[in-house]
């Protein structure tokens, strides 16, 4: 077996807080072999933004740092790389695209000269040459008549058109990883579909992996070949999609995916309820309490949950569960 | 479900419109009316929900503002328990405000940040009603309990609730005056998927013990197939289609209704059934033309008629309509 793109293990990382210091990411442990396409999963509050902004070296400096564990990208650990090192990884080949994509665009410069900018910096082209390259880059994301588009600046665009731009920018140096941060929460339904069709176009065109991190299981389902499923800074279910999706086997998990209406779901009753999973997120003092953090809001909590903290171990091949009281899968 | 009082019409609304007025060139010189609601018209009957949905610019929010006399419409009847809204002035139109309330999408900006959370929840009743101050504070304290919030939370200010409570917060104030008609606009948009399925759920409850009409606009096809009864579908302005929700779902005769939900990602692949491809950029430009059906340029059956003439809201069976001239081809 080749070695992994990008292998994570048991990484730990710790948030100062005014109650002390929280691990916000505990133990998470992953890899991400070459083209293929990873999805964390989660409520807001659980550490899936913290992970990508780990990965990509971004992590708040000050309040938080990586107290333990290796992110091997290549066979090269992350961690202890110098700034400068991982500025040359950065944006080079692992980029990373955001949610809002008018926060993350500069208003004051067009996008010719933001996407040039990082031309600049990794591939050392200049001028006429960085200009045709952004142009041919425009393109490829599909955006109409790049010659001309390229002068504007991102209030003339459309929030589709922007994330496009994004996706050139993070796309302009052919990075080995693309990590996703809800690339499409603000977007309509269908400009969400058409950036997904160019995410998995742009995918097996030139082989990126994408990690990809969403609360949407219906987008996991149509992106990703593996899941982790994050609660509270731990990963509580991971495996391949279809598995963990057709059989989940942590109470979050399926949760999450009941909690959502579906429009494939069949036809609801005025009288119908979807199973809600009740209360929230505990709160950052809580994260590495020796017990399952999930037991407050779980309708199979027993005794043990609470007293100790249960590992990931694995249901089949495809398939890994952090749970005491795991739902019965009927193998097939 | 089907005694008298569920089939009672509670809002009609009839040929709404609301246009602005878009300024460009040198000191706006040049004047375009934008229709941003042209011609709307839809019924909700007692104790249904029927939903809004299209994409952002569609004109979902414009119509339910213009419905709540929070922005004013250029033309068209709005009846709700026979009285027409748009037309009502003064007391009238004070004492019609407690029967018509609104749920926003952010409860971050829509809960003032200086006040305790009791007084945002009675300032309807402050301002809608003449009861005195002790029958006032009653009321919140039932509207605390029937929103799933605890008595001693009512001292509390915005920023000590969760998002989820926060909307419970914009809940109770919109039950305050015990309305019949309660406008959602895009009231569980903000939050995360779990708190989401606590807050449709307590809609739902809600519903049913005070008999309450939603008029529910959203983005999400899920939660509209969910909460909604009837389902309109609007694009640039105009309804395009309009029909029960199982209708909607199962068989939709819109070529804009079909992309939208070929559109949203779905759990198994086998309902997978996606063609987006085929359904273009969608760049509604603001200066187009009145003529033609404006879905044309998008549209992956548009037929040669469908640029010039644009097409009437027909009625096709079972209170299914449909403005579109190739529905068979749906």
């Amino acid at each position: 077996m080749t070695e992994a793109l990008l292998k994570v293990e048991n990484l730990r990382v710790e948030l100062k807080t005014k109650e002390g210091t929280v691990p916000v990411i505990d133990d998470i442990s992953f890899e991400l072999n070459y083209g293929e396409s990873l999805s964390f999963v989660g409520e807001s509050g659980c550490g899936k933004s913290m992970t990508a902004l780990a990965i990509m070296g971004l992590l708040p400096e000050k309040i938080s740092k990586i107290s333990s564990g290796r992110i091997l990208f290549e066979g090269q650990d992350l961690t202890r790389l110098s700034t400068q090192d991982l500025r040359k990884i950065r944006g080079n080949k692992i980029s990373m695209i955001f949610q809002e994509p008018m926060s993350s665009l500069n208003p004051v410069y067009s996008i010719g000269e933001q996407i040039t900018e990082v031309l600049k910096l990794h591939q050392n082209l200049r001028g006429s040459v960085a200009w045709r390259r952004a142009e041919e880059l425009l393109d490829a994301v599909k955006i109409p008549d790049p010659k001309r588009r390229i002068r504007d600046y991102p209030f003339q665009m459309s929030g589709g058109q922007r994330q496009r731009v994004m996706i050139a920018m993070a796309l302009a140096c052919k990075p080995k990883i693309l990590i996703a941060d809800e690339p499409t929460t603000a977007l309509d339904v269908t400009v969400q579909a058409q950036i997904f069709e160019l995410l998995n176009d742009l995918k097996t065109k030139t082989g990126t992996s994408i990690i990809l991190i969403t609360h949407d299981m219906g987008v996991v389902a149509k992106m990703a070949q593996k899941m982790i499923v994050m609660y509270a800074g731990r990963s509580c279910e991971v495996g391949d999609v279809r598995h963990v999706i057709d059989t989940p086997a942590h109470p979050y998990t399926s949760g999450l995916i009941s909690c959502v209406p579906h429009v494939d779901e069949s036809t609801y009753r005025q009288s119908d309820r979807i199973t809600e999973i009740p209360g929230i997120v505990p709160s950052l003092k809580d994260f590495g309490d020796e017990k399952c953090l999930f037991a407050s809001r779980c309708r199979k909590q027993s005794e043990k949950c609470w007293r100790k903290r249960p590992k990931l171990e694995a249901v089949s091949d495809q398939q890994g569960v952090a749970c005491w009281n795991r739902e019965n899968l009927n193998v097939k | 479900m089907s005694n008298n009082a569920q089939s009672e019409i509670l809002l009609q609304v009839k040929n709404l419109s609301v246009e602005f007025i878009t300024k460009s060139g040198l000191w706006g010189r040049n004047k375009h009316v934008l229709k941003a609601v042209d011609n709307v018209s839809f019924s909700i009957k007692k104790g249904q929900t029927v939903g809004l949905v299209g994409e952002s610019g569609s004109g979902k929010t414009t119509a339910a503002l213009a419905i709540a006399r929070l922005i004013d419409a250029n033309q068209g009847v709005v009846k709700m328990n026979s009285m027409d809204l748009l037309k009502i002035h003064g007391e009238e139109l004070r004492q019609a405000r407690t029967k018509l309330q609104f749920i926003f999408q952010d409860p971050y900006s829509s809960l003032n940040p200086r006040k305790r959370a009791e007084e945002i929840v009675r300032e309807p009743l402050d301002s809608l009603t003449d009861f005195d101050l002790k029958t006032r504070n009653d009321v919140v304290k039932k509207l605390f309990r029937s929103v799933g919030l605890r008595e001693e939370q009512q001292k509390l200010f915005p920023h000590q609730f969760s998002g989820g409570q926060r909307q419970r917060l914009g809940i109770a104030r919109a039950l305050a005056t015990n309305p019949e008609l309660i406008i959602c606009d895009e009231a569980v948009s903000a939050l995360d998927v779990a708190v989401q399925a606590q807050i449709l759920n307590l809609l739902k409850d809600l519903q049913r013990d005070h008999s309450l009409t939603y008029l529910f606009i959203s983005h999400d096809l899920g939660v509209v197939k969910y909460m909604c009864d009837t389902v309109v579908v609007m694009y640039m302005g105009r309804i395009v289609e309009h029909a029960e929700s199982a209708q909607i779902f199962s068989r939709p005769r819109h070529p804009y209704t079909k992309a939208l939900l070929d559109a949203v990602p779905k759990l198994h692949m086998s309902n997978d059934t996606r063609s987006i491809e085929e359904v273009h950029p969608p760049e509604p430009t603001q200066g187009m033309s009145d003529q033609g059906c404006k879905f044309a340029s998008r549209c992956p059956i548009a037929l040669s008629k469908c640029k010039n003439v644009a097409p009437e809201l027909v009625e096709l069976n079972d209170n299914h309509q449909v403005a579109c001239h190739a529905f068979d081809d749906v």
